[in-house]
């Protein structure tokens, strides 16, 4: 049965949500805290980590403008997934310097080389994976508290995190054997 | 081992999976104090043709919304037997004509029996043989039924997004259309679509389906990419192993190539819609055969699409009309 458990969670959103409406802004700093990571995660999986942080806040922003044009409370968290992912979107077709997206230049660390070459690879996943990937391994959120704040079943999770991470590894390990 | 680390974080480590999680928890989100503004206002917008659309489309909506709330506060938004044939029973009692179907309750067909179920506000449903549906929700913003198995074919007139299909496989979300939707024992959902277009989402994955055009569902995956009724049956069976055959990465690589040799101009809106499901070198595979069969817009490039992002206006070029009640505008979700 699809996210039926998720109803109690969402119902504490709707709260939150309709408490913001109303002008109550811990109410809407309260959603911050429970959604920034994942917003954090996904749009990691997205952009590049120097750009993480405005589009963090910016997504937060559209929605706090826009909270009013949620039809459904409930689906708050499915609906700021949406605002990040147009947010990225809306980043890459917008024009800019070309050192402005280079996260890999300039660092001679081999564990930051080597952390920004696994991002890149998450990066270059399918969407799900690299997504459910962001946030397992760089954000640390666990498959359970992935499919509470996604809205997602425990089951896709545990799924994509399998395959996602099957097919990372190939990758770490075929771009290993060409280094 | 099993993924039992990967899953929960606690317990034996996976060596790979903790090495991972250390190399990058460089980049995990930090606690910064944010300053939101006290007046929630809406923020200057640039004025792109998607973001015009949008500000008709919400608009539209809107008003389509407003007049349909007001019908369906002034009506009663009730479920009811419209029509029937043979024994259709709601929580396990023999139905008749004009009995309502409240929440909570199941319904049931049986090989020979058929149901037309009737809102008013909404529309129409009419229910096959050897169904079983449970009705979730009813008031007057949003109706929601769960199809456990069977057919359903909805004929509707309510705005977007109050007509809501809980399926296995993914949530069917109409948009101002006319569908059949089929849920098979095994938990598989067909959806074809007849009038508009139907949103169908499953955490992460979502599919557009317009007129003409249908998508399957599979349970713990989501929906795969749509494709245009009339395309191939080699097209169709390479698009299932690319949607669904998600463990073997080969066989996936292979029916790519099959489903690129199959693709007609037409079927340039699914290739689209596979750019967020395979990976970099795939997603370079599928931007070669696009640009063939559908020359890329202007400031689309390679890189765009190994990226997976900046692909708008290729969609604007297919020419598909567009989703909301037939208003102009993108395949996008609402902001």
């Amino acid at each position: 049965m699809p996210a039926d458990h998720l109803v109690g969670d969402f119902s504490q959103d709707a709260q939150l949500v309709h408490a913001a409406r109303g002008g109550d802004r811990a109410a809407f700093g309260e959603l911050y805290e429970r959604y920034g990571r994942m917003v954090h995660g996904v749009l990691l999986a997205h952009v590049p980590y120097a750009e993480v942080a405005d589009l963090v806040q910016d997504v937060f922003l559209v929605a706090l403008s826009h909270l009013d044009s949620l039809r459904e409370p409930t689906a708050f968290a499915g609906w700021l997934l949406a605002i990040a992912r147009n947010r990225a979107n809306d980043f890459h077709r917008r024009p800019r310097a070309a050192e402005e997206i280079q996260d890999s230049a300039g660092t001679s660390d081999p564990d930051e080389q080597e952390a920004r070459a696994a991002l890149a690879a998450i990066q270059s996943l399918p969407e799900t994976y690299r997504e459910t990937l962001s946030l397992r391994l760089v954000e640390g959120m666990t498959g359970p508290e992935i499919a509470v704040r996604t809205g997602m079943t425990p089951a896709s999770v545990r799924v994509n995190l399998h395959r996602g991470m099957k097919q990372l590894r190939e990758k770490l390990g075929k771009s290993a054997n060409h280094g | 081992m099993g993924d039992e680390y990967l899953w929960h974080g606690s317990g034996e480590p996976d060596a790979e999976v903790e090495r991972l999680e250390k190399l990058l928890g460089r980049f995990r989100s930090e606690p910064r104090p944010v300053e939101f503004p006290a007046a929630a206002t809406s923020p200057p917008r640039s004025g792109s043709s998607w973001e015009r659309w949008w500000r008709v489309a919400a608009g539209a909506v809107l008003l389509l919304g407003s007049i349909w709330l007001l019908r369906a506060l002034t009506g009663r938004a009730e479920w009811t037997i419209a029509g029937m044939e043979g024994s259709p029973r709601i929580d396990g009692k023999i139905a008749e004509q004009n009995d309502g179907w409240k929440i909570g309750q199941s319904l049931e067909t049986d090989g020979t029996s058929r149901v037309k179920l009737r809102v008013d506000g909404l529309g129409e449903i009419e229910v096959g043989p050897n169904a079983s549906l449970v009705l979730l929700e009813t008031n007057a913003t949003q109706q929601q039924i769960r199809l456990v198995r069977g057919t359903i074919r909805a004929s509707l007139t309510a705005p977007p997004y109050v007509f809501l299909v809980r399926t296995p496989g993914a949530y069917a979300m109409d948009m101002g259309c006319a569908y059949t939707l089929q849920v098979t024992d095994a938990g598989v959902s067909i959806l074809h679509v007849t009038v508009g277009w139907v949103d169908l989402q499953h955490g992460f994955r979502q599919s557009l389906v317009p007129a003409g055009a249908a998508a399957e569902s599979r349970p713990a995956i989501g929906p795969g990419a749509p494709y245009f009724e009339d395309s191939s049956e080699r097209f169709r069976e390479a698009l299932e192993t690319v949607n669904f055959d998600v463990e073997d990465a080969k066989a996936r690589s292979d029916a790519l190539t099959i489903l690129l040799a199959e693709a007609r101009t037409r079927d340039a809106f699914t290739l689209l819609n596979l750019f967020r499901r395979v990976d970099a070198d795939d997603r370079g595979r599928l931007y070669d055969r696009l640009a063939v069969l559908l020359p890329p817009p202007a400031g689309v490039t390679r890189q765009n699409a190994v990226d997976g992002q900046g692909l708008d206006p290729w969609w604007d070029k297919l020419g598909l009309g567009h989703a909301k009640k037939g208003l102009k505008g993108p395949p996008r979700v609402e902001e």
